[in-house]
């Protein structure tokens, strides 16, 4: 029959009883019993040893900047998250008719400057000119402002 | 008694930043010693680290106090640190792998049986043990956590985290003494 040891018994207590877990009468009897046997007094100064040796690794240390860099981080972060919270202007919410004018505005610059690339500009400042205003929409898609439309 | 990080936190959750540089100061220093113990890599301790304090600040405004706001910030680093691990055991089964098929084409593989001091040994212990045991250790020895707090972090009762802390200093234990055996002989 295997020898009962008294770690059967007491084995997981000892490492409460260095952290000071175990209530008041738990440990007077643990202490009482370390006070007695060689084995577990042994046991319970390896442990202490254990523990001042991992309390005494060598610090890692942050670099200097982290907490600058890691705040930085953040606040870029949120204003990312801000951005693609916000939804962009879709093209194609634009009316029909705009994107019939842009096409043709398009078709036309390209007769008129033949040389230069057609500057077609982006639906979204078509928003300004009175629904159907063909001039404006023209000289807004070539680029010449729709002032005084 | 009022847990002194409950005001810098609220103060993040409103987003400002001055609030999060000083809780990233006031616990820089404790997080990156624990994920690079945890880990057993001092290099990769600041990245994991940024993450867990990225993630503090994206959870803030909706943090609410059940206990020390530092226990809420060490379970993010014990969740983070061990994802990590686990990204680099599946690496690491990769790498046994091309070694195991270099073994077999017969590359010379590097030797690794230099005697070791007592601190490596202590490190090549703590790598050991199984990661709960090794975080359990860690928190206790280094940030003096009581059970319930260890408990709160790992998500464990009381009761496991004093077998945890039980089999951790004895498997170190065994370790240390084995390792003595072999530089004695």
């Amino acid at each position: 029959m295997a020898k009962h040891s008294e770690h059967d018994d007491f084995g997981e207590k000892l490492s409460a009883f260095l952290d000071g877990e175990l209530d008041g009468s738990e440990s007077r009897e643990l202490e009482r019993r370390i006070a007695d046997s060689p084995s577990l007094k042994a046991d319970i100064e390896a442990f202490q040893e254990i523990d001042a040796m991992v309390r005494a690794f060598p610090k890692v240390a942050p670099s200097p900047d982290f907490a600058k860099r890691v705040t930085e981080e953040a606040m870029r972060a949120a204003v990312e998250a801000r951005m693609q919270r916000t939804p962009p202007r879709a093209a194609s919410r634009a009316p029909f008719w705009k994107r019939v004018l842009e096409q043709l505005s398009a078709a036309a610059y390209s007769i008129v400057e033949p040389e230069a690339p057609p500057s077609v500009r982006a639906l979204d400042e078509l928003g300004d000119c009175p629904p159907l205003s063909m001039s404006c929409a023209y000289l807004t898609l070539i680029g010449h402002g729709s002032g005084g439309f | 008694m009022t847990d002194p990080d409950l005001e810098l936190m609220e103060a993040v959750g409103r987003g400002d930043p001055k609030a999060f540089e000083a809780l990233v100061e006031r616990w820089q220093g404790p997080l990156i010693h624990f994920i690079a113990r945890y880990l057993g890599d001092q290099n990769a301790a600041e990245d994991v680290a940024q993450e867990v304090f990225l993630r503090i600040y994206r959870a803030a405004p909706r943090f609410e106090a059940r206990g020390k706001v530092s226990n809420w910030i060490f379970r993010i680093a014990y969740n983070r640190a061990m994802s990590e691990l686990g990204r680099r055991k599946r690496l690491w089964g990769l790498h046994e792998a091309l070694k195991q098929k270099a073994d077999e084409e017969g590359e010379p593989l590097g030797d690794d049986s230099g005697r070791r001091d007592m601190e490596e040994e202590l490190s090549a212990g703590l790598a050991m043990l199984p990661e709960r045991q090794r975080a359990a250790l860690l928190l206790r020895v280094n940030e003096e956590l009581s059970y319930r707090e260890i408990g709160e972090v790992l998500g464990v009762s009381e009761q496991s985290v004093e077998s945890l802390l039980f089999r951790a200093r004895t498997s170190i234990k065994r370790h240390l003494g084995r390792s003595a055996e072999g530089l004695r002989s």
